[in-house]
């Protein structure tokens, strides 16, 4: 691998603290899409990790002058990431999976499921606007403080819009028959 | 009811996907480094909480982010629980505000002085940059004594503060009322502990309703008796 031709100043004497990042930045990503893209994927940990270093190694290389390495490394890094996830999941997507979308149910169940799905999402988008992005949040698993870092809420107005707007959601799919 | 709420998580897993495209890599960059207009950020945030795939991508990135700052102190602090972020640095770190101290980029990392004024948001807040947030003063940092007031920079064309401190896990300690004052005696309802106090001052523009408050970072201190 080469050394980047990083600018002389900040980085001379320095590069293998850049290498240093590099490799840490691989094993970052690596544990990343094993960890988020599922099961698959960690079996191909070690080479995730070499083809991101090299993928990392490449970007840098194509670089005459790198002023600021670190936020450099930092967004190449999230590109890599972006770039394996997707194809991770893509590939997942694909793969037949031993047991689909309702498993194991009848045609009638898996439809009233597929019904009731759609009659959530219904009720969701009806929500104004900051209670539907609290309540979309919510559903999808994303805790209250992230909540707060994701729409720039202080602590009370996330939670309520959580509090208010699952309880609107709740009254409207009764209001449908569905109790949840 | 957490039943009822796993029922509900199920279901709404099971929606159809969102018809606006996924993210792009450029789009990701954007939300990743807390960069571009405000309502770029919004509009990548409605798609990732609609959207399963992506809904992944962003727990990566979240998860890069929160790697990185293991060996990077300067990575920036954009996604994630809030409650990580401490000390006075803004949310949304801009890489551009970095730019100026870039000679300094592969020192050791130094730990940010505790009072240095938070770097201006470029735009990427959600209530555009018109609107000031305020600015903490003390108590930030690690503290060797309990703090006896709470302080913040005033912001022009306010009808008033509002304080509230959380503990570790982001549950409200305490709130205050509506404050004319930027400084405020340390509540006695929060006795001294040891460990890690987040608090937060939001600040309210004038003709405004209390929705349309403008909250300042979440910082923190730390208390070892
Ligand atoms: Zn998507």
């Amino acid at each position: 691998m080469s050394s980047p031709h990083a600018d002389a100043g900040p980085l001379s004497g320095r590069e293998t603290r850049f290498e240093g990042m590099v490799r840490q930045y691989g094993r970052l990503i690596s544990t990343v899409v094993a960890r988020v893209g599922g099961q698959a994927t960690s079996l191909f940990r070690e080479d995730i990790e070499q083809q991101v270093l090299i993928e990392l190694w490449r970007q840098v290389d194509r670089e005459q002058k790198i002023d600021h390495p670190s936020s450099y490394l930092y967004r190449a890094a999230v590109r890599e990431t972006v770039r394996v996830l997707k194809r991770e999941l893509s590939r997942e997507a694909a793969a037949p999976s031993a047991e689909g979308p309702g498993g194991g149910e009848s045609p009638f169940q898996s439809l009233a499921v597929k019904e009731q799905a759609a009659a959530v999402e219904a009720c969701v988008a009806a929500l104004p606007v900051d209670r539907q992005r609290a309540v979309r949040a919510h559903l999808a698993g994303v805790d209250v403080r992230e909540v707060m870092r994701m729409h720039g809420w202080p602590y009370q107005k996330a939670r309520n819009l959580i509090a208010r707007g699952m309880a609107e959601l709740r009254a409207a799919l009764h209001d449908r028959g569905i109790h949840g | 009811m957490a039943e009822a709420e796993q029922t509900l998580r199920g279901l709404y897993a099971l929606r159809e996907s969102p018809a606006d495209p996924h993210l792009g890599e450029d789009d990701w960059l954007a939300l990743a480094s807390g960069e571009g207009p405000a309502s770029h950020r919004e509009r990548a945030i409605d798609h990732v909480v609609r959207c399963a795939s992506c809904a992944r991508v962003y727990r990566g990135l979240t998860e890069l982010e929160e790697g990185a700052r293991e060996f990077d102190k300067r990575a920036p602090q954009v996604l994630g629980p809030a409650p990580l972020d401490a000390l006075g640095t803004t949310r949304w770190v801009w890489w551009g505000g970095l730019a100026a101290a870039a000679t300094l980029v592969w020192a050791i990392a130094q730990p940010r002085p505790a009072l240095a004024p938070a770097p201006q948001p470029n735009g990427s807040e959600l209530r555009g940059p018109e609107q000031t947030r305020p600015v903490l003063l003390e108590p930030l940092g690690a503290v060797v004594r309990w703090p006896e007031r709470l302080h913040w920079e005033p912001v022009a064309q306010v009808r008033g503060y509002r304080v509230t401190i959380l503990d570790g896990e982001g549950n409200e300690l305490w709130a205050s009322p509506l404050l004319a004052e930027t400084a405020i005696a340390w509540p006695a309802q929060v006795p001294a502990r040891a460990g890690r106090v987040y608090w937060q001052v939001t600040a309210y523009p004038q003709g405004a309703t209390d929705a349309d408050g403008v909250a300042s970072v979440l910082a923190s201190f730390d208390y070892q008796r």
